[in-house]
């Protein structure tokens, strides 16, 4: 950037009619920035971490687990904890610990699927419900409105009592509701975004309304969906494991996690570990994707402000 | 481009005394013409509808009333591809450089919607206009793969050009275009936009609250205040000889890069602008108006047309 | 200067008094650095200058010339991290600011040295009213229960031209207009009798008209209690209306230093002159093209210990790109901070 010259030479660059800007900021790209301010945030790393360890064991169930989580063995009921049987074993002599390993599998898909549904329902009907207005707008946010009004646990339960208790249910069940929230969101911020000069000079030069939507209005709400996505993972396992608790979510003999707590709880003393080790996979699993959600949305904010 | 009582009401929530729905009149019976090549200011303060007019002859906002004529057809009857052609025809450059760009976006994808919209170019032929584009307004091509926030405020204004620019329009509607920068960038970009003016037989309709900048790059002043229009005329005139008080006073209250004239006179107003939901009855300025008489707070004043020179004022100065 | 001949332009030449009272504020030296993970900012480097009772000092510059953290800095209200104050004295009623501990702080925030922002609203609580925020200042500092303070409010109300004193009290920052706000927030600040008044960009959000209003009230204001004004501004024009004594700052340093008439009639900087050529003119009837300063203000990261405004100069030398020039005194009290100048004068 150096000019090398005596005070009387004129050092003009450009002949055209505005100078050509010979440098722009500096700026590394979003991800690079984002890493970074994720990565100064040890909790958030922690629950990252976390999560990556429990779904690989969740994917990887069939060759990390021990053994057999259904293999019943009633010769060996209540079994301390041993080399052998890590945790012990539960009331059907069955080994907590794979059952634990495999009950992660339902939890995370529990977790994941119903969220993602509702994600996806609420941003559709949010950016529709934003972007137009009007009677759309009102039909959609008094229908959330009602939706919301619903307590949502009980709404699950009443679902799953009266479809029955299979995995697809259990995903409307646990979306039925929450689209909800995610709409509101969804539909403040297209409402906000709306409003903006980028919007509107696409729409000066022609641009249909949908791909306005789609280019424009939603890429700039992932910031925010993202956090919600991952604040809202928590929720769900909380969820099922609340319904298996009382008798409504996954059925036996399979290993869900609430529905070892529940079966467990009447066998606190002999082995409480059947109870209390789901549990804590719950505490665990939850606590992390909370981290990892606050994480993220503490290193999105300086990006945003940008 | 020429309107006839454009008017532009926006209902608020809020309820008045008689339970009637309050209206922001933010343009309120607004007769204007725009010619060929010229660049025409429009001149006010916060409030006074330049920034809604502005959006109305671009159809980014619907008049309650009025009619805006472009090229021998009514704007607001525009259709389909009649009105993609439009779009084409009359663009517009905002005031924010920071919200004016999709930070989502590259900037040559920025530049490159106008042309996939109006299927004007693909491919190679899309990538060369983009780059075009970018020399006009004096960016580095490369520049183009980069997102707007790594450019500086002066850099994403000059990229707004660009796509304003990217359809080959006629007219340019330009809001504000350099209030948000840096003193020492306004001058490249004003000279940027006199020189593709000149360059491409641009019209500018220049909207402006800065009066200095606007002496520079106008030809014509069309001067504003709560929804009307008070005085229009040639550029000298309205700066060197102003009718309406209103005008005159805006001269007064520009403070001068001059400690000489510091003690000059001037008229101060008294009191704040009144609003745009309940104007003032009779002429609309006549509370802050250092010259009024009685029969301004009872009669509205009509536009005379003095051969293209126009003021609305019961009592005109000069 | 060309301007028309127009009735009411008077010209004035005003002469600056002899001898100027003892300086209420004395900054030498300042430096705030920021420590960022991109690096070290110097946004205010090296920054000298004094603050007299019943004048007006302007600061003068653009984005990021460090201005408004000059202004933060001496009531230390620098974000701290990424900032800190690692320079230099600020020297106050014959005390060092920098040295004082966070109760004397707060003591003489609000009530010895004042500060105005740029946008009144978010400047103003939304959910108390505008009375209560005036009357909280007297409150606090000049301890007066609610009734002294309520009647003192309206007072300033009244002495800022707020029609309707009595009834605006009650009234909430959203249902007044941006002048209003910054008339309230002048009320505020003034109910104190500050000794130092500092006003960043106190105008730049209001309308032209208003602008003057708000202008006019603070010259009449100064003059009826004596305080040191310290203007922040953009606006060369604004300068020219109201300061005695202007500071130009560029990229975290003071470049230019000097009465307002001799900064206007002989700028030195190229910095200084570029600005003032690069300003459309009101009552200048001119076709050519505006001189702009071509390039942008740089990234206060990049610096490579030259002159800052180097790679923007017309008249850039290679001393100019090697070493930072220091300042020179071209004229009784006008300082430059240019290599133009060395062989002139003394360097200081």
């Amino acid at each position: 950037m150096g000019v090398n010259l005596d005070s009387t030479q004129e050092p003009r660059l450009a002949s055209g009619p505005a100078l050509k800007d010979t440098a722009a900021l500096e700026s590394e790209n979003f991800l690079r920035e984002f890493s970074k301010s994720f990565c100064r945030n040890k909790m958030a790393v922690a629950g990252a971490v976390t999560i990556l360890v429990i779904t690989s064991i969740a994917i990887l169930a069939p060759f990390v687990a021990p053994h057999d989580p259904y293999q019943v063995n009633l010769a060996n009921q209540f079994a301390p904890p041993s080399p052998t049987y890590l945790l012990g074993t539960d009331m059907f002599g069955r080994d907590v610990l794979s059952r634990i390993i495999y009950g992660a599998r339902i939890s995370l898909l529990i977790g994941l699927v119903p969220t993602f549904i509702s994600l996806a329902i609420g941003t559709f009907l949010g950016l529709v419900s934003g972007y137009y207005g009007g009677k759309t707008d009102y039909l959609i946010m008094r229908l959330a409105d009602i939706v919301l009004a619903f307590p949502s646990l009980l709404l699950a339960m009443v679902v799953m009592y009266t479809l029955g208790a299979t995995l697809l249910n259990i995903f409307i069940a646990l979306s039925a509701v929450r689209w909800a929230r995610m709409a509101r969101v969804v539909r403040a911020e297209t409402m906000s975004l709306k409003e903006k000069e980028f919007v509107e000079g696409a729409r000066a030069v022609g641009v249909s309304n949908s791909t306005i939507i789609i280019r424009h209005i939603f890429p700039n709400c992932v910031p925010s969906l993202l956090v919600l996505f991952t604040l809202q993972i928590p929720d769900a396992i909380l969820s099922e494991a609340t319904l298996s608790f009382l008798g409504v979510g996954a059925q036996p003999p399979a290993s869900s996690w609430g529905l070892m707590v529940s079966a467990g709880k009447e066998f606190l003393m002999p082995a409480p570990a059947i109870a209390i080790a789901p549990g804590v996979a719950i505490l665990i699993v939850v606590l992390a994707f909370n981290f990892l959600g606050d994480g993220i949305r503490d290193a999105i904010d300086p990006y945003m402000k940008q | 481009m020429s309107g006839r009582n454009l008017k532009k009401y926006f209902t608020t929530n809020s309820r008045g005394l008689q339970g009637k729905r309050e209206q922001i009149k933010a343009v309120d019976d607004i007769a204007l013409e725009i010619y060929k090549n010229e660049t025409l200011a429009l001149v006010g303060e916060s409030g006074c509808g330049k920034s809604t007019l502005g959006r109305l002859l671009i159809r980014l906002l619907e008049l309650t009333d009025g009619e805006i004529i472009f090229q021998d057809r009514n704007i607001a009857t525009l259709r389909g591809k009649e009105l993609q052609d439009f779009r084409k025809k009359v663009q517009i450059i905002f005031q924010d450089p920071y919200a004016s760009l999709n930070p989502r976006m590259r900037v040559r994808d920025i530049l490159g919607e106008p042309l996939a919209t109006h299927r004007i170019a693909q491919g190679k032929e899309k990538e060369a206009r983009i780059a075009e584009l970018m020399d006009l307004v004096g960016l580095r091509r490369e520049y183009a793969r980069r997102y707007p926030h790594q450019f500086s405020g002066g850099q994403r204004q000059r990229i707004g050009i660009a796509r304003a620019l990217a359809l080959n329009p006629e007219l340019l509607i330009c809001d504000e275009p350099v209030s948000a920068l840096d003193v020492s960038i306004r001058s490249q970009i004003l000279n940027l936009l006199k020189d593709l003016q000149t360059r491409f037989q641009l019209t500018y309709l220049f909207i402006s609250h800065d009066l200095s900048v606007v002496r520079y790059i106008s030809d014509r002043v069309c001067v504003m205040f709560l929804g009307k229009i008070v005085e229009v005329g040639r550029c000298r005139e309205i700066f060197e000889d102003p009718r309406h008080p209103y005008t005159k006073l805006l001269m007064s209250a520009v403070p001068l890069p001059n400690p000489h004239l510091r003690n000059r006179e001037r008229i101060l107003l008294e009191g704040d602008i009144p609003s745009p939901i309940n104007p003032p009855p009779g002429c609309r300025f006549h509370t802050r108006c250092p010259y009024a008489k009685e029969i301004c707070g009872e009669a509205e004043p009509v536009m005379t047309d003095a051969g293209g020179r126009k003021y609305a004022c019961h009592f005109p100065l000069g | 200067m060309t301007e028309s001949s127009d009735a009411y332009l008077k010209v004035e030449t005003k002469t600056v008094p002899a001898s100027p009272p003892d300086p209420l504020l004395s900054i030498q030296g300042l430096k705030t650095y920021f420590y960022t993970d991109k690096g070290v900012l110097p946004a205010v480097d090296d920054v000298s200058l004094t603050a007299y009772k019943g004048r007006v000092l302007g600061i003068v510059g653009e984005s990021g010339c460090g201005k408004s953290m000059t202004a933060l800095s001496i009531l230390r209200l620098i974000p701290s991290p990424p900032g800190r104050i690692v320079g230099g004295r600020i020297m106050f009623d014959g005390r060092n600011i920098l040295d004082l501990s966070v109760n004397e702080m707060c003591h003489l925030r609000g009530n010895e040295i004042s500060m105005i922002f740029q946008e009144p609203m978010t400047s103003l609580n939304p959910v108390y009213t505008v009375g209560r925020q005036v009357m909280e200042v007297s409150m606090l500092h000049r301890r007066m229960n609610r009734t002294q303070a309520r009647e003192e409010a309206v007072r300033m109300f009244k002495l800022v031209g707020i029609p309707e004193a009595e009834k605006r009290i009650d009234v909430y920052p959203h249902q007044l207009s941006g002048g209003l706000r910054q008339r309230v927030m002048i009320a505020m600040v003034l109910s104190c009798r500050p000794k130092l008044l500092i006003a960043d960009e106190p105008t730049t959000a209001l309308d032209v008209t208003v602008q003057a209003q708000i202008l006019k009230l603070m010259r009449d204001l100064q003059r009826e209690i004596d305080s040191a004004i310290i203007l922040i501004t953009h606006d060369l024009g604004v300068v020219a209306e109201m300061c005695d004594e202007v500071l130009v700052m560029y990229a975290g340093r003071v470049v230019e230093q000097a009465q307002v008439f001799d900064l206007f009639d002989n700028p030195r900087h190229p910095y200084t002159e570029g600005l003032l050529k690069s300003i459309p003119k009101l009552h200048q009837d001119d076709a050519a093209p505006l001189y702009s300063i071509k390039g942008m203000v740089p990234s206060l990261l990049g610096l490579d210990g030259g002159c800052r405004f180097h790679p923007r100069c017309e008249a850039a030398t290679e001393l100019c790109v090697r070493r930072e020039p220091e300042f020179t005194e071209v004229s009784p009290g006008h300082q430059v901070r240019c290599w133009k100048y060395r062989e002139r004068g003394e360097s200081l």
